[in-house]
């Protein structure tokens, strides 16, 4: 009996949860790419990014930061590949298998970017992507345009345009 | 023909990895050591890496820069020279890169010896 009402309980905890993220149809979506780096999750815009590249050779340059980990060839085209984990002062990921490379583009900038792994590119309301927290790292309040609850995870959505500037200038 | 465009260099290698030059820009290959010769890494601001391999001497305007085996005179195809991307232009700590070939899986950098000259003695 009691097995019975604490399953009817969890049942009716889920409608309840389910009643209660009444979704407007009329509100803005917007694309946004999530990927990780190790167990955080961060996004961009999905308007940033053209591609996600599985299995792209990456030729190394001398006289590069270790951040820039070198271009590849995408159908004739010379991208640059940056490691996101070194830009934002993360460690290194040892052993991390199945990395991908997002290719971003801002204003007239382009360039891959190495991250963990990508989790999912999905629509999402315009009034989910909350302002950033106080508490966020001073090094990322530049770059972060919001923070978004997706999947139990805060993701945060990163702002491609101003990564690319800062680590044109030096300053990552 | 625009397909048959390609562009003469002389390559060469700098601190294990391979470069080029505008062929235009070398008057000519020394077989003798002057007195006074610029290691190709210093120039282009490259760290040692005490690589001990053959060098030739090449004659820059009135410079000597020594340069790593093997040295070639070739004809580069204009597709397969690319401009560098931004952020490689803007972060390479190399003094001079113009360009990047990729051949044969490997890229080649092509650099205006001549500006570093001009730039290193102004």
């Amino acid at each position: 009996m009691s097995e019975q009402a604490s399953a009817l309980d969890a049942i009716l905890a889920r409608k309840q949860q389910t009643a209660g993220e009444v979704v407007s149809v009329d509100e803005a979506l917007v694309k946004l790419v999530f990927f990780s780096l190790g167990e955080q999750w961060y996004a961009f815009h999905g308007e940033n990014i053209s591609e996600v590249l599985a299995e792209s050779e990456v030729f190394f340059l001398p006289g590069c930061p270790a951040s820039l980990e070198g271009v590849i060839n995408v159908r004739g085209d010379i991208e640059s590949v940056i490691r996101l984990r070194a830009v934002l002062g993360l460690p290194d990921s040892n052993g991390i298998t199945g990395s991908r490379i997002l290719l971003g583009q801002a204003r007239a900038m382009r360039s891959g970017i190495r991250v963990d792994r990508v989790e999912e590119v999905i629509d999402v309301q315009e009034s989910a992507i909350q302002p950033p927290p106080h508490t966020i790292p001073e090094h990322l309040r530049p770059i972060v345009l919001g923070i978004v609850s997706f999947r139990e995870h805060l993701v945060h959505l990163l702002d491609l345009e101003r990564i690319f500037e800062d680590y044109r200038a030096g300053l990552r | 023909m625009a397909g048959d465009e390609a562009l003469d260099v002389v390559s060469f290698t700098a601190g294990g990895y391979r470069f080029a030059v505008e062929a235009r820009q070398i008057d000519h290959m020394l077989d003798h050591v002057p007195a006074t010769v610029m290691a190709i890494e210093a120039l282009l601001g490259q760290a040692p890496d005490g690589e001990t391999g053959p060098r030739r001497r090449l004659q820059v305007g009135t410079h000597c820069i020594e340069v790593g085996e093997p040295v070639e005179l070739r004809a580069v195809p204009a597709e397969l020279i690319h401009a560098l991307p931004a952020l490689v232009a803007a972060r390479t700590r190399l003094k001079g890169i113009r360009a990047l070939v990729l051949e044969a899986g490997k890229p080649l950098l092509l650099v205006d010896l001549r500006a570093v000259l001009a730039q290193q003695a102004g």
